[in-house]
């Protein structure tokens, strides 16, 4: 399976059907399967990592300041600007692990797109009596800092933690378990409470 | 037992067509009771998708239910593979990485999936910490939902968004917010099947365990017939409003491990659990905050004990219960 140039409009089209939620089943799986397999498909994942690039983008991380449906648009906009960008993207995988990690890539590039709708869909949770406070979270400078525990100790907490987790953040916590990620702590304005 | 699903299934089907298009609390918390018991008590196989941020993990899961018993495996599909093998009695860490194998113990009261759960005796929410609202909502991998909105009335937790199966009441999708509606963490199945039945053979891992380290913790006490009032020697002077002291479980020290105590707090919905650990060395102290995604932890000191709370609830409220733990005796 090849995935020519006269196929991209189709596989833009089948992203932007994911974006709204919209795509059947059985073609998110044509698409997973046709990009995955294309020759042309690490270049096109280094501009899905273009998408993940838009979500670190401080205008868009202060999109709730935006109506949802200029939010969605502007998003909307830069998602096809990345996908249609000539190779100038940033690759998103060191070419050694590449070959490896491809599928992995793969579907992190889909998954992100699931966070663009995230982001797009997060306004509905919005409390309508406090737009100030939201305001304040949405736009405070984050600061990093290290872990008070290692990685190793917070997982062990969380291996003992899951079996009480409440019935809607068990996967949640079992999913920080395996993963194993480092944890970090990128603390905003509103975290930095005096003592 | 494939008769008694059916007769489920059409139960399911039944309400959900009952249910109609109500959008009340108590049409909330009917969906949210059909999670529990979808997630209790269905064969289920998929992909799910974890997202904080651009940070993304992708997991396989796949839970089966033979004979009332419920087992479970998730896997990682990264290079580690690390994997959660849930079993009846014990809850099995598989940690290729470390070639390590971790083993957990349920809750004596852990029949089900969801121990907290087990012990409110179903999920609950007090109206004055959370609101609840139900609404249709579009199709996610082709299946009808219905959108269940979780959302907390103050800051001292995340609010939850699950997008739920209308014929089956599994949760296909769902979002931790905060009381801001920032998305701080979401998962979500890329692909999922509910198949009559499923191998046993699907719940095997195949790593070679027998070359890793096993860690067993040593029998813990706590959470027996006693409430958790009556156990253990911590306890927090305040706590943030709704959460309230649901477990307690003891871990004595041994000479591979340090002498712990863990308390759990929950609202009926977070939960929070404090550990406090003595003798731990003073190279892996520290005080202050970690986080993975939406989980948060606050890590102070009092004397030679250490102190960590953690749970899927804002950094602020890990804090507030983290240095509210005292000593319950001299």
């Amino acid at each position: 399976m090849t995935t020519g140039s006269q196929d991209k409009p189709r596989t833009d089209e089948q992203l932007s059907a994911w974006l709204d939620d919209e795509l059947p089943e059985v073609e998110q799986e044509f698409l997973v399967a046709r990009l995955v397999q294309s020759p042309d498909s690490a270049a096109r994942l280094a501009r899905y990592g273009l998408i993940g690039s838009c979500l670190r983008d401080p205008s868009v991380a202060v999109a709730g300041k935006l109506s949802h449906e200029e939010a969605a648009l502007q998003l909307s906009g830069r998602v096809r600007a990345a996908l249609e960008a000539p190779g100038s993207a940033t690759p998103l995988l060191a070419p050694a692990r590449r070959g490896r990690a491809l599928p992995y890539a793969m579907a992190a590039g889909i998954a992100l797109v699931g966070v663009l709708v995230a982001i797009v869909q997060a306004p509905l949770l919005r409390s309508a009596p406090e737009p100030m406070q939201a305001s304040v979270q949405s736009t405070a400078p984050a600061t990093l800092q290290k872990a008070a525990l290692s990685t190793r100790r917070m997982t062990n907490y969380l291996v003992h933690h899951g079996e009480y987790s409440g019935l809607l953040s068990a996967r949640v916590t079992e999913s920080h378990i395996i993963n194993g990620r480092p944890n970090f702590v990128a603390l905003r304005t509103a975290d930095v409470s005096p003592p | 037992m494939r008769s008694l699903q059916c007769v489920r299934a059409v139960v399911l089907v039944a309400s959900a067509v009952l249910a109609g298009p109500a959008l009340g609390a108590d049409d909330a918390r009917g969906w949210l009771e059909r999670m529990g018991q979808a997630l209790e008590t269905l064969n289920y196989e998929g992909t799910l998708i974890q997202s904080q941020g651009t940070d993304v993990a992708v997991m396989r899961i796949v839970h089966r239910v033979e004979n009332g018993v419920q087992t479970e495996r998730i896997t990682a599909l990264d290079d580690v593979g690390r994997e959660i093998i849930r079993q009846e009695q014990e809850v099995i860490f598989i940690l290729p990485d470390e070639r390590a194998v971790m083993v957990g113990a349920r809750g004596e009261k852990a029949v089900g999936m969801s121990p907290l759960q087990q012990q409110l005796g179903g999920v609950r929410f007090d109206d004055l910490y959370y609101k609840l609202t139900a609404a249709s909502a579009g199709k996610l991998l082709g299946r009808t939902t219905h959108l269940v909105t979780v959302q907390p009335t103050d800051t001292c937790r995340f609010g939850y968004r699950v997008w739920l199966d209308q014929a089956t009441g599994m949760p296909l999708k769902v979002q931790i917010a905060d009381r801001d509606g920032e998305v701080v963490e979401q998962l979500r199945f890329s692909d999922i099947s509910l198949p009559e039945r499923i191998p046993a053979s699907a719940l095997q891992s195949p790593a070679k365990l027998d070359s890793y380290t096993w860690q067993r913790p040593p029998a813990a006490s706590g959470s027996g017939p006693s409430p958790p009032e009556k156990q253990g020697k911590w306890r927090a002077v305040t706590l943030p409003p709704g959460f309230s002291l649901k477990a307690v479980r003891a871990e004595p020290a041994d000479e591979d491990t340090e002498a712990l105590e863990q308390l759990v707090y929950s609202d009926g919905v977070a939960s929070v659990s404090v550990f406090v650990e003595s003798g731990v060395a003073a190279a892996e102290r520290g005080e202050g905050p970690s986080r993975m995604g939406a989980a948060n932890a606050y890590t102070t000191d009092l004397g030679v004990h250490m102190i960590t709370a953690v749970g899927e609830v804002p950094l602020s409220t890990v804090k507030a219960i983290a240095r509210a733990i005292r000593p319950t005796g001299p």
